[in-house]
């Protein structure tokens, strides 16, 4: 597949470079103040009545940008929306004046029941209708674009008809929402359903794009699972900065859920991240600009 | 219902009765991984993934109990009590429902009382914040207003009347030690919020009664009545206001309602 370079003079907000805010660091970022552009959040773990969770939040947001990122919007479920969800999550965004807020391109419940896990959608055209009517209420009750996040997946739907990018951008357009590209999730999907990761990227709107996730992942044998558990393994390295090369300046974190590592060591993997970044992106367009301020 | 309401349901229908095999049939397989061996990935994670919230929040009841027992307490669990809170914090908020009617566990009196320990930390840990009462407040007070003074408790702090002498045996679990036989000893615990860090003590017999009280909507006058089943006349005023001072100094309490405002 031949690579799309694309335009990349998008203007886009860009906060640089960004590690998951993790119970693990708490101390560490609070006693050292380390040097990370800014940190993403799960907001779930902040949508508490009180306590040790948002005094923490509070804290390290005094000194740090930082963007939300949800697993329970459940988009696409076939429930009505999750009002008291909602109002939680505007409750926390307003606490904590995140640059964005994302969650992802799935569902997670149906009939008040959750998985707890992020599900795939059946790609034709009944789906698209359904989630972006959902978007747009999502985007009209909050008062701003989300971005919503591609996923690992394991299973392909015989009621799908067409491929996970074209299923993903057209959701984008009708809704007018933000992608928040995950290249991990790119390369475990691209092995486990056989497609080539470059076909994904091209596919993709370069406008639409707001940040990229990197993680690593695991193997059962024959399939690749999204574990969040590794580091970030060479061949998501590579596609990260095909990535770059494609869509031009776009905020970067790694997450990591599972075996974390402590922070010194995880801010010296996102350096990687930096490094590829600055041998493919002149330095002016990698100082973060964001329109927002940084420290609440 | 829409066929993608069908498909999510069929799916979801897995996760919680892999005997339930409808969404089989909507999913591809490819020439080494048939359909069910995919939909297999989503039903173990779903198993896990229940399991470790359950294991985070009751990581002493999963020491007492030892790994087969946990086991198949989270097993049971995981079947009767399917997540209807879009948070995992949320998911294992009933386990005491599950320790006092399944057997054994409903014969083990102490591990009710173990799973009540371990929520009310749960509880404590991330309740609403308040602004606590001062002293300063409650010095400011008229005498009159001391009489008809009704107090309200920060939501985290919870009383933990126990039979026998299950905070040991937490205790020694969280310090991992061997946990001491299960005896009779009749207490009330207390568990509150103090700097953001939950804490507990037991209760004297009095100040559990004063707090009964506290927590029932009784004036400070009624509070002071019932601690004279346990203290002289003259000694009784100095015991509640000593009472009083002690859940204020450690932010128990968040707010007294008086016919006089607060200064």
């Amino acid at each position: 597949m031949q690579f799309d370079e694309g335009d990349s003079d998008v203007t886009r907000p860009f906060l640089g470079f960004g590690l998951g805010l993790r119970t693990d660091h708490y101390s560490y970022i609070l006693e050292n103040r380390p040097a990370v552009d800014w940190f993403e959040i799960l907001s779930e773990n902040y949508m508490v009545p009180g306590g040790k969770p948002l005094d923490h939040l509070d804290r390290i947001r005094a000194d740090y940008a930082m963007v939300m990122h949800g697993v329970s919007l459940s988009i696409g479920s076939t429930d009505a929306l999750n009002m008291d969800y909602l109002k939680d999550l505007k409750q926390l965004i307003q606490r904590v004046q995140p640059g964005w807020v994302s969650d992802h391109l799935c569902w997670t419940s149906v009939n008040g029941t959750n998985s707890h896990d992020l599900l795939p959608l059946p790609y034709n055209e009944d789906t698209i209708a359904h989630v972006v009517d959902r978007v747009v209420q999502v985007q009209d009750y909050l008062g701003q674009r989300i971005l919503l996040e591609n996923l690992s997946s394991y299973v392909t739907y015989k009621s799908s008809e067409m491929n996970e990018w074209a299923f993903f951008n057209e959701i984008a357009r009708r809704a007018d929402c933000h992608i928040l590209l995950d290249i991990n999730n790119i390369f475990v999907s691209a092995h486990n359903h056989h497609f080539d990761p470059l076909d994904y990227l091209n596919g993709i709107d370069i406008d639409r794009v707001m940040q990229f996730h990197l993680a690593g992942h695991s193997s059962n044998g024959e399939m690749l699972i999204d574990t969040h558990d590794h580091d970030v393994c060479d061949p998501v390295w590579a596609l990260y900065g095909t990535a770059l090369k494609r869509f031009g300046a776009v905020s970067t974190m790694i997450e990591r859920d599972d075996n974390i590592p402590e922070f010194p060591q995880l801010r010296q993997e996102l350096a990687i991240a930096e490094d590829i970044a600055a041998k493919i992106l002149p330095a002016e367009v990698l100082a973060p600009k964001m329109d927002y301020d940084r420290t609440a | 219902m829409t066929a993608l309401r069908k498909l999510q349901h069929e799916f979801l229908g897995y996760l919680l009765d892999s005997s339930a095999t409808g969404i089989v049939g909507n999913i591809e397989s490819s020439p080494r991984r048939s359909a069910e061996q995919r939909m297999t990935l989503y039903a173990d994670a779903y198993e896990l993934r229940l399991k470790e919230a359950l294991s985070t929040d009751y990581e002493r009841l999963h020491g007492y109990l030892g790994d087969d027992l946990f086991e198949t307490l989270m097993q049971q669990y995981i079947e009767n009590y399917p997540s209807h809170h879009p948070s995992l914090r949320f998911f294992g908020r009933h386990m005491i429902d599950l320790v006092e009617r399944l057997e054994p566990f409903s014969h083990l009196p102490e591990v009710a009382e173990i799973t009540r320990i371990e929520t009310a930390f749960g509880n404590s840990f991330d309740a609403a914040d308040c602004q606590g009462v001062t002293l300063d407040q409650l010095a400011g007070l008229n005498p009159e207003a001391w009489t008809t003074m009704k107090l309200c408790f920060h939501e985290a702090v919870q009383r933990l009347p126990q039979r026998y002498n299950s905070f040991k045996i937490w205790c020694a679990l969280s310090n991992e030690e061997m946990p001491p036989q299960k005896t009779a000893q009749e207490t009330t615990w207390l568990v509150w919020r103090q700097d953001l860090v939950s804490r507990y003590r037991a209760l004297s017999n009095a100040e559990a009664a004063a707090l009964d009280v506290a927590f029932s909507g009784g004036t400070f006058a009624d509070l002071c009545e019932a601690l004279l089943d346990h203290f002289s006349e003259e000694e009784t005023p100095r015991q509640a206001a000593g009472y009083l001072q002690q859940w204020i100094s450690t932010q128990m309490v968040c707010g007294l309602s008086t016919c006089q405002k607060l200064g």
